[in-house]
Formats: structure tokens, C-alpha cells, sequence
């Protein structure tokens, strides 16, 4: 971040408000993952510690992976009251140097790299390294000389190394708890791993709305972060959430109404502005619109229209489960497949924000028929008019197209996937099966969703976003951005508001001594009445 | 099958868009669906991609035609919109070319515009179609969308920018039962014509070319400030929003020597002598010639009258005309068939024969010269040669 006017006031104001009553002090010790640049990051992470130690006092250790003194992160670290501040990337490049560290003292505690520590499994840890790699070589798939490659085998020989320390750190600190931002990637995916592992509470704080936060509270599977939580929030909402279906109805309409209007958490696959709206209102407007969205596509009109989502082909590879190693596979056979299938009019939208923008022009190029388009060269309108059905592998399309109505599918799992709402089919044989299945029903003019999937639809849209995002003035809306604004928006309320019954604390006790998945706006337990 | 589950129970009524009546603003609730299109708050709004469409919600009457006219506009923001938002892959850069546009609504094409600026003026056009009461569904939407014309040929291409509708303005859309004469068709100071459906039975169009520095012209008050920028020269070679290339040689000797042959023509016609001289000129004229410079008594040798850059207009046209050398050429909009166009020229006036097979599809044309003269000739960069339709 830039050169910050108001960092400085920020920060001592924050000293200020955390050093009062806010937060007593404990022997307990929580990890604190500070390596994001985004100052929102890490001003989320700090404050979700904060409240945790409210609830389980303890100190806070940040991760960081800076040592200089005038790094915004470490000056964060401060005001919020850290009890010590490790240099995560300094401690990996020693490591990498000379493999014989010394013991050192954080926090009052020793950790000692070398202790005899059960080490990371070997694939686990290559998914890792590979997901890493993708991200790094902007490549989709990595090729036998991308792995004898100096780079891979360097992000390869720092992973271990991570996973070393955070093992170390773990078995030295004996955290109550750790907060992190990601969950992917070595740096801070093997934290998350190493803390899994040693049966510590991993806690993540998400990079959006006011405050969302997952946990993943042991004993946790053996599946990853993402795949143990898509459990863990399926039975939450058949739990909570479904049963109360009738009183939260109104609810989930005025949310999926907002989202339509494009105000609100934006969706993930798309920023806001006039290309998020949906505004057609009934069967006839969006037939209106579909004349026109067809004819540009040069799209049979008597043929329905199957779109394929392409995530970004790099991001967060080997997350969760999926039906395909890598989701470029998915993209190529689906390509493939789209060429022999003509019994449907086939569209497919790249991801905004393609990690690997070549690789889906290398396909386009490849199997010519199908219409392929940039993302942002669509609106949303004419998006939802054409799309009958939606294909993705985890993308966040897929849990909203439902709940206008439009049935999706999807090859791999996310956060939602328990919950009905999509067809989910996690192995590659199953997907093809339930792809023609779904297709041929489709082409019949059957109706693949029912009246209960658009309720879930609207319900999840609802939950993700109302009912487990935390308003509290400890931090603010991700859309503010990380500038000043955010800054000198903070500082007023750290100097004029006092934390006594901060939405927050109530919300990260609940979670903490329930060990819910997630944090929540209203308590569960006592069902929604009178929440609206 | 999809059936798309909208309601949410929250939604506003929309207020349908009376007819007769006209929409020019963003906020009218009627203007219900964008897409490629951002609300306007002075005007209705504009385009910023191609295709581009709005969802009017309208009451329809009982039965009838209604006739829908749109106001178009291209401005400066035309021209910036086009250069920031349509992507850097697609050369030549044309931002500043004129934009054909298909105009269709409810799912057809039901005519096309031409929209051009010159210099810096900004251009409007209106564009007008009918559409059947029975095509109006209250449930559903008037849909009107400017798309471009799909695979164009080259002599299309080059004399109209491709991603057409983006920046294109919408002052407003006016809705009418009345039977109304639609507007004839227009032509772009560069020669580019639209023939809307309307239109496209005449058996012939007549057009008159004009010196944009006419007194009695629409472009009498550009050429007053005597700078307009030159505009896309009829027949200019030089392919439409490209930078003009260098205009003459490097060197002091060799601007002399490339502008020698016109300038001794130029001097030739301005002394009424209407043949070569065949020594140096005694003035050096070099496209720099102002109307003074004809009307100036020093102009007059030997009692014979200069000759008036009108005069050289017309006997340009008539020599390419004779030579069959001015090239028209229409392309239909629907069909996508290509005819040369047969052209005339009596009395200052070009008349074009319509190709006899016309289907009643709107028809786009270009009028260029297969040389450059009407770019070139020093009497007329001064002023610019526009075309104007006259019957």
C-alpha cells in the first residue's frame, strides 16, 4: 500500500482502544497469519484475534512475512496489541541457508525447528506445492519440465521448509487457535495444515462482506480446509437454516432481489456496475432479451443453451474435491464434448479474472463451433436469458443461477454443494454420467429444478450473506478498500466508541464455545424469530 | 425446460412508457432492462458495447403500427468511449470513423443508421422504424438493440468503424401512432448513405455535392472559422481513423518539387487558363489558398475570370463520372448482397439508380472516387467536399 496519511493516527488510536478493557491478557497463545498486503486482510484477521482473546484470553503471535519496522503489518501488529511478531519468510530463508537453526523464544515459549516432528504426508504437501507453482507459472497444468524446473523445485524446497516451521511453531506454541486469511497455497495454507494437523482450531476470516468468518474446529477429517467445511456447513443448514424455511422465506427473497439489483456483496465471478444487473422480471422479458442474446450467437433458437463457467484455471488448484485433477482438463473436454453435442446451443464464459487468459483462447482456437466470450463482455442480463443450464466445477455461479430458477451442475464441490441446490458429481465417471443425463433431459424439455432448489438457492444467497456476515464497527465493509478512507473511518471509532457489547464479541464467543463452522449475526439455536 | 424464477415479491411496478410519448431520460422507470448501455440522467443514455440493447416497458395500443424514432448522437465521448473500451486487438484504431448501425427491435432488423461528426461538431441523427401492436407484449419488453453489420465487406469496413454502437449517445426514443412520414434518408458528410426500408423503392436519389465552406450550406459556419480538421475525405485512399501521414516531404527541395504539378494545375484553373502552364508559377499557392485569393483583382489575368472552387467541384465530378471513376456502391443489410450502383451527372447534381432488385432491406452505400482527386485538388482542401441528398 501506498504512502498512508493515516496510518499513523489509525494505528495509535487502535493501541489506544485494544490496550483498555477491550481484551484481557492470557497465557494462551493465537496465531495470527499477517501476510497479505491488503491492509483489510490483515486488519480482519487482527480483530477476529482480538475477539477470540476476549473470549479465550490469550496473546496474539503474528505470522508475517516481513521483519522491516516500517511495514504497515508490522505497525497493525502493535496496535492491536501482539505479544510477539514472527518473520516468517526471514526464519524460511535462514532455513533454506543453513538447515541447523537455533531454538528461539516467541512469546515467552520455545520453539525448537528441530524437535522430532511427524512431518507433512508427501502428496499433501505436492498439492500444495502444485497449487502454488500454477498460481506462480500462470499455467493451468504443469508439465514435466515445469517440474524439473528451477522455480518449481525452489517453491518445492521453500515448502517444505514452511511446513517445517509451522509444524515447529505448533508443537512449541501450542496455539488456542489460528486465524488466517487463506487456506491455499504454501505460505499460508500450510499454517492452516500444520495447525489441522496438530489439532488446532484454524479459524478463516473471509475477504469480503463486513466479517465472515469459517472454523474448522478438531478433530477435523481427513479431507482438506474447503472439503471438511463443505460437511460441516451442509449439516449446519439442515440443521439451522432449512427447518425454519417458512419464516426465513421473505428474507431470502429480499436477498436474492438485492443480488438481482446488483447491490450488495457483488458475486464472485463479477465486480458491480451496470454489467451485474439482472432486470428482466418474468418468462416473457427474458424472452424479450433472448431474441436479441441469440441471434448474436448465431445460437439455434429451437435449442436450449448449455453455458460452461471456466473458473480461473489457476486459482487454488487441489482445494476441495474435484471431479478433475485440474479444472483445464475439465475446460479441454468439455470443449471437446461441445463439439459433439449439438443438440445444444454451447457458451462458454471465461472467469473475470482468469489466472491463465491464453490457455482458454488455446481451446476457443482448438474447437471452433462452441462461442467463447470474455466475461466482462456479457451482461448479466443477457447472461441469464441465454443460460438454461450452467456447468462449473466449484464456482459460486453455481449456487446462484438456482436460485433465479436456472438448474446447474457442477464437477467438484464447494462451500454450498451439501446443500442441494446444484447436482454435484465429484468423480469424473459420475460427471459424465449425470452430464448426458442431464443433458438429454434437458433437450426433452424437462424441468430440472425443483420449487425446494430455488428455495435453497435463495436461502444459502441469504445465509452466506445476512445471516454469517457480522456488522460490527471494528471493521468495515470490504467495498470501502484498504485506502485511508478505511483508515480514518477506524479511527473515529476507535476513539469515540466503546467495544462494550461489540456485535463481534458475542458473534466469535458463540462460534468459539458452540465451535460452529462460522460466525453468525443471530444465534441459531434460538431460530430467526424476530430477526428481521 | 428453463423457466426462469424472477419474482421475489419485492420488485416495484414499473410505469409502462405512454404512447404517443418520448423517453430521454435514464431514471424513467420504463427503461427497465441495459445491456451495454448506461443510464443517462440529460439524455436517455449511452452505449459502451457493440451489440448494445434496451428493454422498454410499454402499454401498447390496441392495434396498429407504432413508429419508434431514436435520436442518436456521436460527440467527443464517441470517440473516447470507442478508443478506451473497445480492445486494443482490433486495428486500425477507427474511433473517429463513422458508425454503421443495424437497428432492430424485438428480435429483427428493421433499418440501419450512418452517424458521422464533423470535426469536432458533434452528429445527430434520427432513425425511425414501425412496429405491429401485436408485437408488443404488456408482459413483456419493447427490446431495441444497435448492432453491427455481420461480416461487412472491405470497402464497408474501411469507411465504418467496427464496435459501432460504443459510445454511440440516445438523447431519446419517441413513440407515436400517428402516421408519420418517416424521415428521408441520410448521408454523412463523407458519402456514407443509409436507406432505410422506406426509402429503399425509390427507382433513383439525387445528390448534390457542396463545399463545406458554402455560404449557403449547413457547414458555413465550420468553414468561417476556416480550421476545421479534414473530414473523412470523400475518396480519400487514406483508410478512415488512421493519423494522416505525413502530408508532404521532409525536406524544403522536396515539398517544392511533390507539390509542383498541382500547384501549376491549381494556378492554371485559378488563372482561367484551364490547361498546364508550363513554367515555375510566379505564386506559390501550396493549399494554403483562402477564397480571397480568387476574388483578389491580382487574380484576374488578361480579363479572364478565376475559376471558383464550385466550378472546380463541378468539373471534377464530371470528369469522374465520364471516366466512371466515382464508385457507388451499396451493400444490403439483411442480405449482405454487394451492387455497384449505376451514377449520373447532370447539372451539379449525382443521381445514384437504386439496384432493381430491392427488397425492400435497408441498404447501406458509399460514394467514393477511385482516386483520391476530391481529397487532393488544392482548391478543395480548404474547404471539403461534403454531400448532401436532394430528392
Amino acid at each position: 500500500m501506498a504512502e498512508s496519511k493515516e496510518l499513523g493516527p489509525f494505528c495509535r488510536a487502535a493501541a489506544k482502544f485494544w490496550s483498555g478493557t477491550a481484551r484481557p491478557a492470557g497465557d494462551d497463545v493465537v496465531l495470527v497469519e499477517l501476510m497479505s498486503q491488503d491492509l483489510r486482510v490483515a486488519i480482519r484477521n487482527l480483530t477476529l484475534a482480538s475477539a477470540l482473546c476476549r473470549t479465550n484470553p490469550a496473546r496474539m503471535v503474528v505470522l508475517t512475512g516481513t521483519s522491516k519496522d516500517d511495514d504497515p503489518r508490522t505497525a497493525l501488529a502493535e496496535a492491536y496489541g501482539a505479544a510477539d511478531v514472527v518473520d516468517v519468510h526471514g526464519l524460511v530463508d535462514a532455513l533454506m541457508h543453513d538447515a541447523k537453526v537455533a531454538p528461539f523464544v516467541v512469546a515467552g515459549r520455545t520453539v525448537d525447528l528441530d524437535a522430532p516432528a511427524e512431518p507433512i504426508a508427501g502428496d499433501i504437501l505436492a498439492t500444495f506445492v502444485d497449487a502454488t507453482a500454477a498460481l506462480a507459472h500462470k499455467a493451468p497444468r504443469l508439465g514435466a519440465e515445469e517440474r524439473q524446473g528451477p522455480r518449481y523445485q525452489r517453491i518445492k524446497e521453500r515448502a517444505q521448509v514452511y511446513s517445517r516451521l509451522y509444524d515447529a511453531l505448533c508443537a512449541g506454541l501450542e496455539p488456542a487457535a489460528l486465524v488466517t486469511s487463506s487456506v491455499d497455497y504454501t505460505h499460508t495454507g500450510l499454517a492452516a495444515e500444520s495447525a489441522r494437523r496438530a489439532g488446532v482450531p484454524v479459524v478463516q476470516v473471509l475477504s469480503t462482506g463486513t466479517l465472515q468468518a469459517r472454523a474448522l474446529f478438531p478433530p477435523a477429517g481427513d479431507g482438506t480446509f474447503r472439503a471438511e467445511l463443505t460437511h460441516r456447513l451442509g449439516a449446519a443448514f439442515d440443521e439451522h437454516v432449512w427447518p425454519h424455511r417458512a419464516e426465513l422465506h421473505r428474507r431470502a427473497d429480499h436477498t436474492a432481489w438485492t443480488n438481482a439489483l446488483g447491490r450488495g456483496r457483488p458475486a464472485s465471478w463479477r465486480g458491480g456496475g451496470e454489467v451485474s444487473l439482472l432486470e428482466f422480471r418474468n418468462p416473457a422479458e427474458r424472452e424479450a432479451v433472448r431474441r436479441h442474446a441469440m441471434a448474436r450467437y448465431g445460437f439455434d433458437p429451437a435449442k436450449p443453451v448449455v453455458t460452461v463457467y471456466v473458473p480461473d484455471l489457476t486459482g487454488a488448484l487441489h482445494g476441495t474435491v474435484e471431479a478433475f485433477e485440474e479444472p483445464a482438463t475439465w475446460l479441454k473436454e468439455m470443449a471437446e464434448l461441445a463439439l459433439a453435442r449439438t443438440d445444444v446451443n454451447w457458451l462458454f464464459v471465461d472467469h473475470p479474472e482468469q489466472g491463465a487468459p491464453d490457455y482458454f483462447a488455446e481451446v476457443a482456437a482448438k474447437h471452433p463451433g462452441p462461442r467463447y466470450v470474455r466475461s466482462m463482455d456479457l451482461s448479466k442480463n443477457v447472461l441469464f436469458a441465454l443460460t438454461d443450464l450452467g456447468l462449473t466445477t466449484r464456482g459460486a455461479i453455481a449456487a446462484e443461477l438456482p436460485a433465479y430458477g436456472i438448474p446447474a451442475l457442477q464437477a467438484g464441490w464447494s462451500e454450498w454443494s451439501e446443500l442441494g441446490i446444484s447436482t454435484v458429481a465429484a468423480d469424473e465417471n459420475g460427471y459424465w454420467r449425470t452430464l448426458r443425463d442431464t443433458l438429454d433431459a434437458l433437450v426433452a424439455g424437462k424441468a430440472l429444478l425443483t420449487d425446494d432448489q430455488v428455495a435453497k438457492a435463495r436461502l444459502w444467497m441469504w445465509f452466506h450473506r445476512v445471516a454469517t456476515d457480522v456488522p460490527t464497527m471494528l471493521v468495515q465493509h470490504w467495498e470501502l478498500g484498504d485506502g485511508d478512507e478505511l483508515l480514518g473511518t477506524l479511527k473515529t471509532t476507535f476513539q469515540y466508541a466503546e467495544p462494550d457489547a461489540d456485535p463481534l464479541f458475542e458473534a466469535v464467543r458463540r462460534m468459539w464455545t458452540r465451535r460452529e463452522p462460522f460466525l453468525t449475526r443471530y444465534d441459531l439455536a434460538e431460530g430467526p424469530e424476530g430477526i428481521a | 425446460m428453463t423457466v426462469p424464477r424472477m419474482e421475489t415479491g419485492f420488485e416495484l411496478p414499473v410505469r409502462p412508457a405512454e404512447i404517443p410519448g418520448t423517453l430521454d431520460r435514464g431514471d424513467a422507470q420504463a427503461l427497465q432492462l441495459v445491456d451495454g448501455f448506461i443510464r443517462g440522467v440529460s439524455l436517455l443514455g449511452r452505449f459502451f458495447r457493440s451489440p448494445g440493447l434496451i428493454g422498454l416497458k410499454v402499454a401498447p395500443p390496441s392495434s396498429g403500427p407504432v413508429r419508434i424514432t431514436l435520436t442518436l448522437g456521436y460527440d467527443g465521448a464517441t470517440v473516447s468511449w470507442w478508443d478506451d473500451r473497445v480492445p486494443d486487438a482490433v486495428q486500425p484504431r477507427m474511433h473517429t470513423a463513422p458508425r454503421l448501425l443495424l437497428v432492430r427491435a424485438q428480435g429483427d432488423t428493421r433499418t440501419a443508421v450512418v452517424l458521422a461528426r464533423r470535426g469536432t461538431t458533434a452528429g445527430v441523427a434520427t432513425v425511425s422504424f414501425e412496429v405491429d401492436a401485436t408485437e408488443l407484449d404488456p408482459d413483456g419488453l419493447l427490446t431495441i438493440e444497435l448492432a453491427d453489420p455481420a461480416a461487412p465487406p472491405a470497402w464497408v469496413s474501411e469507411a465504418a468503424a467496427p464496435f459501432g454502437a460504443v459510445g454511440v449517445r440516445l438523447d431519446s426514443v419517441s413513440m407515436s401512432t400517428d402516421v408519420v412520414e418517416p424521415a428521408g434518408p441520410q448521408v454523412t458528410p463523407a458519402g456514407l448513405i443509409v436507406i432505410g426500408p422506406e426509402s429503399a423503392g425509390a427507382s433513383s436519389w439525387q445528390l448534390r455535392a457542396a463545399l463545406a465552406g458554402d455560404a449557403g450550406g449547413a457547414g458555413a459556419s465550420a468553414a468561417g472559422t476556416g480550421r476545421t480538421p479534414p473530414p473523412f475525405g470523400l475518396g480519400s485512399a487514406i483508410p478512415r481513423g488512421r493519423p494522416l501521414p505525413p502530408p508532404e516531404p521532409r525536406t524544403r527541395v522536396g515539398r517544392w518539387m511533390s507539390g509542383l504539378k498541382g500547384r501549376l494545375q491549381a494556378e492554371a484553373r485559378l488563372d482561367g487558363l484551364r490547361h498546364e502552364r508550363g513554367e515555375r508559377p510566379e505564386l506559390e499557392v501550396s493549399g494554403q489558398m483562402h477564397r480571397e485569393v480568387k476574388v483578389t483583382p491580382a487574380g484576374h489575368r488578361d480579363g479572364r475570370a478565376p475559376v471558383g472552387p464550385e466550378a472546380v467541384l463541378d468539373d471534377l465530378l464530371r470528369g469522374l463520372v465520364r471516366e466512371k471513376r466515382l464508385r457507388v456502391r451499396a451493400l444490403g443489410l439483411l442480405t449482405g448482397a454487394e451492387t455497384r450502383l449505376p451514377v449520373s451527372y447532370t447539372g451539379r447534381v449525382v443521381e445514384i439508380g437504386a439496384p432493381g432488385t430491392s427488397s425492400g432491406e435497408p441498404l447501406f452505400i458509399r460514394i467514393d472516387a477511385v482516386e483520391d482527386e476530391l481529397f487532393s485538388a488544392p482548391e478543395l482542401r480548404q474547404h471539403h467536399v461534403e454531400w448532401r441528398l436532394v430528392g
